[in-house]
């Protein structure tokens, strides 16, 4: 067939293999044509043979008879170039539609359940191949029982989907992620005959750690591709985003593509107590009073009331683990059960690093006493520095007043303040009274932190600036920058002290035209605060544990009607408060009101406007403005305290974080001689919550020598302890350390039992079904056969040119002229 | 030498601030709440004493007091061109009355009107220090003590230099003016004294030197004294140290005057406390609004149920008195001075002044 196929001039490498081949004429005529084409046929050849016997007679017949058999023959040869022969090979193809399969991979799927429900017990145990005494007792994640589903029977259940479509996973929580699979991506495509090839073995197990649970948006994202044919939702149908998953199963319906929900877990609403979250600042002051947090879940209780303790865990000298109560309170459960807050506040008497848990009694009934305390206790270090702060003021502002008067009362505060404008013979304010302001480094490096109130520039000259920068800088010491309406304008223009700008983590620009500019503007309108809320966690920012409180107290507080001009904020810096007047934006940046920034080793704070003291018209005895400034000044410390005195510094932007969060960990290191480390990469080592130990690497920040960076994925809930070991004198080892706690998102554990009468609902609403993870073989023949056979023909393609006709022709018509001249005849 | 002064009137915010131990930034609100809930008294906040009602009859006080503020000419700043409206004593009390809302000198809703103010007052401080227009009963050492509270209140908050000279001038013509009792009388020299205008000498002193202007501690020890020898067995004051009577705002005074000299218990307050509540309900007619300014002060510093007690009463009583223009009403002052004295007590709880503050 082949070496026909060649000597027509066909290609046979353009030809599919399993392609059936058919011959035809192209130009056959139809109906009456074919009838004139005979009689044209005959015709030609009677009038042929009769031209020829009527040839001289030199001519034998014979040779007349073969003269015309060779002009019938080129006539022949032409008719059949005329019909256009061709050849055209047919193949059959088999359309595979996608069946999606979605897998909830948020973190309620790790629940481990109890299993109440006889039916989902007996179902889940059949899937993992265990007794219900064993499942019970063992208790596995719904994420084991989902891949438990998918992996046993060597795959058939992914086989029996198979035969439906080509499957393809989402995984989704909060979002959604399609995934390319090795083994199903590559083999299932379109255009694939050879069934045997489509089926992929195995999934890839999954692992459940989104923070959220967004059934709508997985639900559309399947939809979005084409051809789809069914959804098979695997989930605990705790849909916790504000969506309704019945929208997109109801798109699915309009669509006839039926949802297929599997559903695991226990649909029993447990009858427990737990403590789901603890939370402390992982660093307090000695002799300072600090809030430790607790989250309780009650579900199903008769009791009324609970005793919750806060225990402070230790070792003593054999290496035995002691625990000391240090304070119990009765907490009331309410009888709808839910979630519960508990705060505990707490003054260490000693520093040091403490670990402090909060424990429930055991009640009546409870199904699960293990999680009455958190898996890992909260790991909180107890700094013991007193912070020494300078207060430099221009004249007595009511900002002045009243922050002197709050830094005196507090105890962990030893304050002098240098009030500029005060008369001779009167004694400056403070626990510590001074007589000058410092001049030297001896006496400004006593500090931790700096306070410029719009300070006056009279008594301040280059060397006084470049003193400041060297604090900062060089002595991590803390600077706050107040610039005020009265001085600010000299103070940032004046040669001799201009130079503080480049501490400060604003850009000024042209501090006199905006100045002047500013003179002009009417001070008489009140400007809310516009905090910007994803920098709201900020120590220097929190009111409230919760980001959202913490936002809304925001809005709470009096605004501002004088603000200084600054540009910016500087590069790096992190913006906390902007002005909310949008004529004064420039360049679509707003403009700064509260900036905290970095100045070599130090930390320094800008605030642009003058009215914190209004403020203390909020809360209970100037609480905000109170909180407000303690944490600034605790802030600005901390730089100082962490980093001056050692060797580096490791800093989370936040102290608290989610299971899934990246945490971005940055290291300012320095070397035996305070000289930056210039080393490209630093190891480091990751306590995690459940004690065990990883290598990590800090990488060196381009063109930032001694900066380094470490992003890391929270995966375990609990304290974590990030830390570098420098090395020091003589073998000496110095150690460099930060602690963050990693909480579990409360949405995806406060409602945590399998919904499985709203997977019912939707199911049956879409045109699809609900299975229990024990009958999910039945799922194959539930799904909707799509998949179809199709026969695809290939164009004609002729095979009249080609090099042998057209020899033929050349050859018979060159033996007719040949006998022609042989027989003397024209 | 520590600062005393400093010291003593530190003392009160001490004291408010161990009763309230932990309730600053070092200490969560979480944890306020619960220290609350074990015996301590939670005082009311700001928002939740000062109504929508009371905001509105601010507003409109002090509305009313801009509206009749002249804004050009030799009167600029003053609240009427003679008589008590065109005092010093009033502009003052009208300055501060404006402050308490939150403004000062150029800045905030009425931040012009405090401009102004502090304008007339340093205009009309003279040369040997006493602040005075026109003479007689609407210059005297009263009007030149509110003046000199205004001007120290404002001074700290202004851009304009003149204004801590003046009110450096201001001081030494008031210490010039004290009596060997320690006390002071109407006219700007030594002679008698009365409680009353010593008080009010007091509270600008103490003002003045919280802004960082020299008030030799002889002159504020000696004050103090005269005014603890004021006091009567029953809690009350008198008015002079010859005798006389002893009236509520007499008292309330005197009881202000105590706590600003660091004493914040004892029989000497509770008995000044007991005294105002007895007549709470009968004040002085003539002296309503004198005597529930500093009553109101002196409950303020009290705090606790004293506080939560006090405000609402004359709260309710101020806004329900108030006309429709927004002024209150003093046969013996003019609306002025009863609008100003009012919008200052019911904005107590904002804790804006540096004077007011615990």
């Amino acid at each position: 067939m082949s070496k026909w196929l060649q000597l027509l001039g066909v290609d046979k490498d353009k030809i599919p293999e399993d392609a059936e081949i058919a011959f035809r004429f192209a130009n056959l005529p139809e109906s009456w044509g074919v009838f004139v084409l005979i009689a044209v046929v005959f015709l030609v050849a009677w009038f042929v043979l009769r031209v020829y016997r009527r040839e001289n007679s030199s001519c034998p017949m014979w040779a007349k008879h073969l003269l015309a058999a060779f002009r019938l023959t080129v006539g022949a040869v032409l008719l059949f170039v005329f019909l256009e022969p061709s050849i055209s090979y047919t193949k059959s193809r088999t359309l595979r539609p996608v069946l999606a399969l979605l897998r909830d991979t948020s973190q309620s799927m790790n629940t481990a359940d109890r299993y109440i429900d006889d039916r989902a017990a007996s179902s889940a145990a059949s899937v993992m191949g265990i007794s219900v005494e064993e499942l019970r007792l063992k208790k596995p994640s719904r994420v084991d029982v989902a891949n438990r589903m998918f992996d046993k029977d060597e795959g058939l259940l992914l086989k029996n989907l198979a035969e439906k479509g080509r499957v393809r996973v989402f995984d989704f929580s909060g979002s959604v992620e399609a995934h390319d699979v090795p083994g199903i991506g590559e083999v299932v495509s379109e255009e694939v005959n050879d069934e045997s090839n489509t089926v992929p073995m195995t999934l890839p197990a999954f692992a459940a750690n989104g923070s959220a649970t967004d059934i709508t948006r997985a639900v559309r994202e399947a939809l979005s591709e084409k051809l789809t044919s069914a959804l098979v939702v695997i989930t605990d149908g705790q849909h916790n985003v504000v969506s309704d998953p019945e929208d997109a199963v109801q798109e699915a319906r309009k669509r006839n593509i039926p949802v297929f929900f599997i559903g695991v877990g226990d649909p029993d609403r447990p009858q427990n107590l737990s403590v789901s979250n603890l939370y402390a600042d992982p660093q307090v002051w000695n002799n300072d009073p600090f809030q430790i947090q607790a989250v309780l879940r009650a579900e199903g209780l008769s009791e009324d009331s609970v005793k919750v303790s806060l225990v402070e865990l230790s070792e003593s000298e054999g290496g035995e683990q002691v625990e000391k109560i240090i304070e119990s309170k009765d907490v009331d459960i309410p009888a709808e059960g839910g979630q519960l807050r508990v705060d505990f506040s707490h003054t260490p008497k000693t520093p040091g690093e403490k670990l402090l848990t909060v424990r429930a009694d055991f009640l009546e009934g409870e199904s699960n006493i293990e999680d009455n305390e958190p898996s890992a206790p909260a790991r909180v270090k107890v700094l013991d520095d007193n912070a020494r702060v300078l207060v430099v003021s221009g004249g007595p502002s009511w900002e002045y007043r009243a922050l002197v008067r709050l830094l005196l009362r507090e105890k962990m505060i030893n304050v002098s303040c240098w009030l500029q404008s005060l008369d001779d013979g009167r004694q400056q304010q403070g626990n510590t009274p001074i007589n000058a302001l410092p001049a030297t480094r001896e006496e400004l490096f006593n500090y931790d932190v700096v306070v410029l109130l719009d300070p006056d520039p009279m008594e301040f000259d280059e060397d006084g600036i470049e003193l400041l920068k060297q604090f900062v800088r060089e002595h991590s010491g803390g600077l706050l920058y107040m610039p005020g309406p009265v001085f600010s304008g000299r103070f940032l223009t004046d040669a001799r002290t201009a130079g503080i700008s480049e501490l400060l983590p604003v850009e000024l620009g042209d501090v006199g035209s905006m100045e002047v500019s500013s003179l002009l503007s009417p001070n008489n309108r009140e400007w809310p605060l516009a905090v910007v809320a994803s920098n709201a966690d900020q120590p220097i920012m929190r009111f409230f544990n919760d980001v959202q409180q913490t936002l809304m107290q925001w809005k709470k507080l009096p605004g501002t009607y004088w603000s200084f001009p600054a540009l910016r904020a500087a590069p790096a810096a992190r913006v906390l408060i902007e002005h909310s007047d949008s004529t004064l934006r420039r360049r679509e940046i707003a403009r700064p009101l509260l900036v905290t920034g970095q100045f070599g080793s130090g930390r320094t704070t800008y605030l642009g406007f003058d009215g914190t003291w209004r403020w203390r018209t909020k809360g209970l005895d100037a609480e905000f403005f109170k909180r407000f400034w303690i944490q600034t000044v605790r802030y600005l410390v901390e730089g100082r305290s962490l980093a001056g005195k050692r060797r580096g510094l490791i800093e989370t932007e936040r102290f608290r974080y989610q299971v899934g969060d990246r945490v971005r960990i940055s290291a300012r290191l320095k070397q035996q001689n305070f000289e930056p480390l210039a080393v490209e990469e630093v190891k480091g080592e990751m306590r995690l919550p459940d004690g065990s130990t990883s290598e990590v690497t800090f990488v060196q920040q381009s063109g930032q020598v001694g900066h380094y960076e470490l992003l890391f994925a929270a995966a375990l809930q609990g304290g974590h302890r990030v830390s570098v070991v420098l090395p020091g004198e003589v073998g000496e080892k110095i150690e460099i350390d930060s602690n963050f706690t990693v909480t579990l998102p409360l949405k995806e554990i406060q409602d945590a039992w399998l919904d499985r009468e709203r997977l019912i609902d939707m199911a049956s609403s879409s045109g699809g079904a609900y299975f229990n993870p024990d009958e999910v073989a039945g799922l194959s023949s539930a799904l909707p056969d799509r998949v179809k056979n199709l026969a695809f023909e290939s164009p004609p393609k002729p095979v009249w040119d080609n090099t042998a006709l057209l020899v033929l022709l050349a050859g018979l018509l060159t033996l007719e002229w040949a006998l022609r001249k042989k027989f003397r005849l024209l | 030498m520590q600062d005393n002064n400093i010291l003593e009137s530190d003392l009160l915010g001490r004291r408010r601030f161990l009763r309230f131990a932990g309730l600053t930034g070092a200490c969560s609100i979480g944890a306020q709440n619960s220290l609350m809930g074990l015996g301590q008294v939670k005082e009311k906040t700001a928002d939740e004493l000062m109504t929508k009602a009371t905001r509105e009859a601010v507003n409109k006080g002090l509305r009313y007091l801009a509206g009749r503020q002249i804004q050009r000419g030799n009167d600029r700043g003053a609240f009427g061109a003679s008589g008590y409206a065109g005092s010093v004593g009033i502009c003052g009390l009208g300055g501060l009355a404006f402050m308490s809302e939150g403004s000062t000198p150029g800045v905030g809703k009425f931040g012009k009107q405090v401009d102004l103010c502090a304008d007339f007052l340093t205009r009309h401080t003279g040369p040997t220090g006493y602040i005075a227009r026109g003479t007689g009963a609407v210059g005297n050492m009263y009007a030149h003590g509110f003046a000199m509270l205004c001007m120290s209140q404002a001074y700290g908050m202004s851009r304009k230099r003149e204004l801590g000279q003046k009110l450096r001038m201001a001081v030494k013509c008031t210490l010039a003016a004290q009596n060997e009792q320690g006390g002071w009388r109407y006219r700007p020299v030594k002679s008698d004294a009365d409680l009353s205008v010593t008080v009010c000498q007091i509270m600008a002193l103490r003002a003045a030197r919280d802004s960082g202007i020299n008030v030799p501690d002889a002159a504020r020890e000696k004050c103090i004294e005269y005014v603890k020898k004021s006091q009567t067995g029953d809690g009350s004051f008198r008015y002079t140290m010859r005798g006389g009577h002893t009236t509520f705002a007499l008292t309330g005074a005197g009881v202000v005057s105590l706590f600003s000299a660091g004493i914040y218990d004892g029989p000497q307050i509770e008995k000044g406390l007991k005294y105002l509540k007895r007549r709470k309900d009968t004040p002085e007619r003539h002296y309503f609004y004198y005597g529930h300014y500093y009553a109101v002060q002196a409950m303020w510093h009290a705090g606790g149920d004293h506080w939560n007690d006090w405000y609402p009463g004359i709260r309710d009583k101020l806004i329900s008195s108030q006309s429709g223009s927004g002024a209150w009403t003093d046969s013996s002052y003019g609306p002025e001075f009863a609008t100003a004295m009012a919008c200052i007590i019911l904005q107590m709880p904002n804790d804006m002044l540096p004077i007011f503050a615990r």
